[in-house]
């Protein structure tokens, strides 16, 4: 077991399994769990860093880079200064802000992205049994 | 919960709503094929320092052990934590705490060392 310091491995380069930069860690999610609190997701891209500041409406004043929500287990941190994914980021759940509405000309999904990732594993365990 | 946005800079309150100084630093703990999970919050100079530059919080550290004051930052459980938000409430006697260690020592050594500051 071992511990990282969570203010100094904030805005920390993220690295893909391939070696390349994927974002910067920004916030980090948790949830109380009894009396323990644990993390449920490391939020990584610009989208992150509005989210902590609660003003996403800044998100409409810039074109913002690609932004994700990485679970707890899909992060190494056997080198904290150099966090890497243990997956592929097209694996990892989008953030998306405001510029998402523009573009598509739809309303983002209401639900948290914990619930959608839920939703889209149910889909696909739909979608394998209908085989 | 949003860790940085609710914890991290903000308000520590001691059982007797006494303000305590600030979250200066969260201590994540890694466990093996399990969630992370928050072990303690810190606070006090040298867990600030220690953003700006290891050396001045080893500094900081050094001199704090030398003139007694106290062994290190002060950590305190997450089990420990009432409430978060505007201000983080604690489960502390703060005047007790290592929180105050700072005016402890500056009260004992200082303070009541110029003349007619006793009572």
């Amino acid at each position: 077991m071992s511990e990282i310091h969570l203010e100094l491995v904030l805005g920390r380069r993220v690295f893909g399994r391939d070696g390349r930069a994927v974002g910067r860690l920004e916030e980090v999610r948790a949830e109380r769990d009894g009396d323990e609190c644990v993390v449920t997701d490391w939020l990584i891209g610009p989208a992150a860093l509005l989210e902590r500041w609660a003003a996403p409406i800044l998100g409409i004043l810039g074109r913002s880079g690609r932004s994700y929500a990485a679970a707890w287990d899909q992060l190494d941190w056997s080198d904290p200064r150099r966090p890497r994914l243990t997956c592929g980021v097209e694996e990892l759940r989008t953030m998306r802000g405001p510029r998402w509405k523009q573009k598509t000309g739809q309303a983002p999904p209401k639900e948290q992205p914990e619930r959608r990732h839920e939703r889209e594993e149910q889909q696909r365990k739909k979608e394998k049994g209908g085989k | 919960m949003h860790l940085v946005r609710d914890v991290l800079d903000k308000q520590l309150l001691g059982n007797d709503e006494e303000r305590m100084g600030k979250v200066d630093g969260i201590v994540l703990s890694l466990r093996d094929g399990r969630p992370p999970r928050v072990a303690f919050l810190e606070t006090g100079a040298s867990v600030l320092a220690r953003r700006v530059s290891r050396r001045l919080a080893e500094a900081i550290e050094a001199l704090e052990r030398r003139w007694g004051i106290r062994q290190g930052p002060m950590r305190i459980p997450w089990e420990r934590v009432r409430t978060t938000g505007t201000d983080v409430g604690v489960d502390v006697d703060a005047r007790n705490s290592s929180a105050f260690a700072w005016e402890r020592f500056l009260r004992e050594r200082v303070v009541e060392k110029i003349p007619g500051a006793k009572e």
